[in-house]
């Protein structure tokens, strides 16, 4: 079968150990305000759209069935309520403004990938990382994609929200090395608000984990009157050292920086609800949790 | 001198540097070296070259200033500041009516370093003087002359140390006087020694010798003072500390030379450097240290010289070979790595494919193992080579030579069935041109048996045959005569076969089409651009375009070996074939009309081994796709990978840089040059120049500043894709 991916990127260094390669996987059951991979979210392909690299050349316009792009004043104007995502207009644009990512692959060919970077991953530890969207809404292909990994010696760690049937985490993890997942916040209602689903079904996943004596990377995206009070942090805390065997969190700043892809998607940039993490609160979250008895990763 | 001075000295001379490179004002000239080269020239003139050469270069080296400074410990230093109204006419002037005749040295070699260092100029005195006693029952004629004029200059360069080391003395530095007046004639006998012969060597052969722009390589400095170093320890004489800080003055007296500005682009833009202006302009001196050795299979000296590697001077450009062989030092390997994460000026080399590079041209692997380069890039066996020809050009040009008339009309040249029609019109075209070039080249060896020599410089002096055969370099002297065969811009040639192969002939584009839309520019024609410039890519890692890289390399070099075969059955040249492009890709993009590649038209090509502009996706899929290139049968060439500031911060950074590197050459990748520069620095230097005074990247084969670069190069570089 053939996976949806919407982008691979070849020495990433942020999504685990060593030097790797992330795949990004197409869709998502959450909608977490502070996202920076939105056009993960949609299980179907979107056309993107970047103004500042566009020339208003306008050759889009002829080729758009659908009449979703015209051109007043010099001044393209794109009519996403009219645009049904065919990609026809992409391509034409020879500025790459407009962006179809439709990319469909077999595991084989997938891994095949992957391995051309092996020599990179040995040497620094490094491999392979499953993200998404959400990798395990497309769990035959992400477990087939696993278990080929695993057969060329690679290293494997999956990059999931956790909030997924308990079976799919069972039936995979004999084929992961390390799950990074995010704690965001206890307090479920809070949770909802901030992501659309609740928190219950990923708390009994961490513990699931655990249990499993599975490798987990625990992030806490720290989101200002969310998730960094010292409430939060103690709930964090002690759901961890008295549910699980996992001790260390890695606290993370979050940026603004996902603006741009937002506006090319017609979405509001949800974050702005939100601010980006500063350096007091960030240090502040790192001691707080400390105190509770947490090994707190310095994110770098 | 106690070992705290050393330190001290060695400090004080950095701190110049720094502010020099920053401050150095861009109107700066070597005023006395066209003052003296004039008189020398109006009292020499009319003699032959030979005489002209040794009478001028003792003229210019008795009467030159000798600056010093109280913290010198390496003494060399010469005249450079801005001219007067008067001295800016004059210098012009001079250029204008071409009134310099007494040097002629080019530069762009390594000199014999090794024999030099081993027999001092006293060594070269004997053998010339021994050499004219032997011819002196023959008439007077050129191999007198010849001789005559070189035992002038040597001894030139002889008076002129000792005449420095008097100056030293008087000015109270005893130690460095005493240190070089040992060196004026005899070898050296010590480490301290030896870096004094070599500095002083290049500053006459920069400053006074050269005729323009002469970019010098000081030679494998590991390999050739590890002997006198080692003495120099167990005797006492010096400490790692001492030797560190000689290296430290060493390194910074490099930089003397250097004019601000930038040469290769800035074709008469304030910025630029001229020749004519600053002898030595940003030209690099080249230091190597690595690699593998005839002679030492350990070399402490390696790391020593690694970690004087100041990252804030432009010179000297430090050569490091890599090799997996037993004389790899991890501990120096990682000291590179971390320098060049700090943007150092250091191109790494790769024994493993440089040396059967070489020996695939037909050098003695004893000989290729001492290779060196010289700026920009080019490959060179010390004292054992001469440049007597040159081949090649463009990849790209020659396909689209073979698809448009490149005659302004870019009509259609033939009809083809499929691409193998097309790599066998390049292969026909390219066999012609090499056969050309190669049977001239053995002609012009033939008539060398019996030439006598002309010139004598600096040069040849140092280059061994020269004076031994009494030939000159170029016309028989040297073991090796080469042909430099330059493939260029591989990475738009690949992408051209690669569009050809997916769009038209296993596509649903007629050639008839393609060809039109090129010659129309793309006019109208978005469809096809867009197909093109989404076709497979060099420098994707992605075979489907890797795979014509590869074919045509080891297409033209089939040829190039078949055609080195004389008649005798056996190779009869040297070609020493490189990739190097410097800055050409701008220039022959400008001539030539789009390509199928979806370029417009005259638009650059890719820049050295560099895939096209703006398709690298990532560093490891670009390191991947350059390493599948069969270096092994290749000498020389630069691949310029810009890298983000975030990929290299720090430990972990270093570390990336030490795998990423390592598992490329590894791999078989020949060479690679850093510049850690973010795009959105680069556009804020280009706003405020004043506040970037520092910021150094790497041009063809040496650094330069960014903002003393005119706009049209600094946009060039900032083009060049940033990977993160
Ligand atoms: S084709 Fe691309 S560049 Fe031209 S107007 Fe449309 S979006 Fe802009
Ligand atoms: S994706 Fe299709 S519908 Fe949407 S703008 Fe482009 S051509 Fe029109």
């Amino acid at each position: 079968m053939k996976g949806k991916i919407f982008n691979i990127q070849r020495l990433s260094y942020h999504d685990g150990p060593g030097i790797r390669t992330t795949v990004f996987l197409r869709g998502c059951n959450l909608r977490c305000a502070w996202c920076h991979n939105p056009e993960s979210q949609s299980p179907k392909p979107q056309l993107a759209y970047y103004r500042s690299s566009c020339t208003g050349c306008g050759i889009c316009i002829e080729h758009c069935e659908k009449g979703a792009i015209t051109i007043n004043d010099g001044v393209i104007d794109y009519d996403r309520s009219k645009c049904e995502n065919c990609g026809n207009c992409a391509d034409y644009c020879v500025a790459n403004a407009r962006r179809y990512e439709n990319r469909e692959m077999t595991a084989e060919a997938l891994v095949k990938l992957l391995l051309k970077d092996k020599a990179y991953y040995d040497k620094s530890g490094g491999g392979v990382t499953f993200s998404g969207g959400e990798p395990f809404l497309q769990k035959e292909f992400l477990i087939e994609a696993l278990q080929l990994c695993r057969e060329s010696g690679l290293h494997t760690a999956v990059e999931t929200a956790l909030c997924i049937p308990s079976d799919s985490l069972r039936e995979a993890a004999p084929y992961v090395d390390l799950f990074m997942f995010d704690m965001k916040a206890m307090d479920d209602d809070a949770h909802r608000k901030a992501t659309g689903a609740s928190n219950k079904q990923i708390l009994a996943n961490i513990k699931l984990l655990s249990e499993l004596g599975a490798d987990g990377l625990i992030r806490i995206p720290i989101v200002k009157g969310l998730n960094d009070s010292e409430e939060n942090l103690k709930a964090t805390a002690e759901f961890l050292l008295r549910e699980t065997s996992f001790t260390c969190v890695e606290p993370l700043k979050l940026h603004t920086l996902a603006t741009s892809k937002y506006d090319s998607l017609g979405m509001d940039d949800t974050l702005s609800g939100f601010e980006s993490t500063d350096d007091e609160t960030y240090t502040c979250v790192c001691n707080m949790l400390e105190a509770y008895g947490i090994h707190v990763i310095i994110n770098k | 001198m106690k070992p705290e001075t050393y330190l001290k000295n060695a400090e004080l001379m950095r701190d110049e540097i720094i502010d020099m490179l920053r401050n150095k004002p861009i109107e700066s000239t070597l005023v006395e070296r066209w003052q003296l080269l004039d008189q020398a020239g109006k009292r020499y003139g009319e003699l032959p070259q030979p005489l002209r050469f040794g009478h001028g270069l003792t003229y210019v080296l008795e009467n030159c200033s000798l600056p010093i400074m109280p913290y010198d410990m390496i003494l060399g230093r010469f005249v450079d500041r801005v001219p007067t109204e008067e001295e800016d006419a004059f210098v012009r002037q001079f250029h204008a009516e071409n009134r310099q005749i007494v040097m002629t040295d080019g530069g762009h070699i390594t000199l014999d370093w090794y024999k030099i260092i081993a027999v001092g100029i006293d060594g070269y005195i004997e053998l010339a003087t021994s050499e004219y006693h032997k011819r002196l029952g023959n008439a007077y004629g050129k191999e007198l002359l010849f001789y005559e004029g070189s035992i002038l200059a040597l001894n030139a360069m002889k008076n002129y140390i000792l005449r420095y080391a008097k100056a030293a003395e008087e000015a109270g530095l005893t130690e460095a006087a005493a240190n070089a007046a040992a060196v004026a004639g005899p070898a050296p006998t010590t480490f301290w020694g030896a870096l004094q012969l070599i500095a002083i060597l290049e500053k006459i052969y920069y400053v006074y010798a050269g005729s323009m722009n002469p970019t010098l390589t000081l030679g494998r400095l590991d390999d050739i003072l590890l002997d006198l170093y080692t003495a120099d320890l167990e005797a006492g004489r010096i400490t790692e500390d001492i030797a560190g800080a000689l290296i430290d003055d060493f390194y910074a007296k490099n930089n003397l030379i250097l004019g601000r500005g930038e040469h290769q682009m800035s074709g008469g833009a304030p910025t630029d450097t001229g020749w004519w202006r600053n002898n030595g302009y940003d030209d690099p001196t080249y230091v190597v240290i690595g690699g593998r050795s005839n002679l030492h299979k350990k070399n402490p000296l390696t790391k020593l010289f690694a970690s004087h590697i100041n990252p804030r001077y432009e010179n000297p450009v430090i050569i490091y070979r890599y090799t997996s062989a037993e004389e790899h030092d991890s501990e120096a390997w990682e000291i590179i790595c971390d320098k060049l994460r700090q943007n150092a000026s250091i191109l790494v080399y790769n024994d493993d494919t440089m040396i059967p590079g070489f020996m695939s041209a037909g050098v003695e692997e004893k000989d290729a193992i001492d290779y060196t380069v010289h700026g920009c890039n080019w490959p060179d066996i010390p004292a054992k080579y001469c440049t007597i020809g040159g081949a090649g050009g463009s990849i790209a040009r020659m396909i689209i030579d073979q698809l448009v008339k490149l005659d302004g009309t870019n009509d259609k040249k033939r009809d083809y069935a499929t691409l193998d029609e097309i790599y066998g019109a390049v292969a026909d075209a390219f066999r012609t041109h090499v056969k050309d070039v190669f049977n001239a080249v053995r002609a012009r060896v033939k008539a060398d048996e019996k030439a006598l020599p002309e010139m004598t410089n600096m040069t040849n002096i140092f280059t061994e045959g020269v004076l031994e055969n009494c030939k000159t370099m170029d016309h028989g002297a040297v073991k090796y005569p080469v042909i430099y065969t330059l493939l260029r811009h591989i990475g738009t040639a690949a992408d051209i076969m690669a569009s050809l192969e997916t769009n038209v002939f296993e596509g649903d584009v007629s050639l008839d089409e393609m060809l039109d839309a090129m010659k129309n520019g793309w006019q109208g024609r978005e469809r096809l651009l867009k197909k093109c410039l989404t076709a497979p890519k060099f420098g994707r890692d992605d075979d489907e375009a890797d795979k014509h890289a590869v074919r045509l390399m080891n297409m033209l070099l089939d040829i190039i070996d078949e055609e080195a075969i004389g008649e005798a059955g056996v190779p009869d040249v040297h070609p020493f074939n490189v990739t190097i492009a410097d800055m050409w890709h701008v220039g022959e993009g400008a001539q030539l009309p789009a390509s199928p590649d979806g370029r417009m038209p005259g638009a650059p090509l890719s820049e050295n081994l560099s895939p096209t502009a703006g398709t690298a996706e990532s560093i490891t899929a670009l390191l991947n796709s350059v390493s599948k290139l069969p270096f092994k049968r290749i000498c020389s060439g630069a691949l310029n990978v810009r890298l983000s500031k975030a990929l290299v911060a720090g430990d972990a950074g270093a570390e990336r840089m030490r795998i990423l590197t390592e598992t490329y050459l590894e791999r078989g990748g020949m060479q690679v040059q850093v510049s850690v520069s973010d795009t959105s620095e680069l556009r804020a230097a280009q706003k405020c120049p004043g506040e970037y005074k520092d910021l150094m990247v790497r041009i063809t084969g040496y650094s330069a500043v960014f903002v003393d670069m005119c706009e049209s190069a600094q946009n060039e570089f900032i083009r060049r894709d940033e990977l993160a």
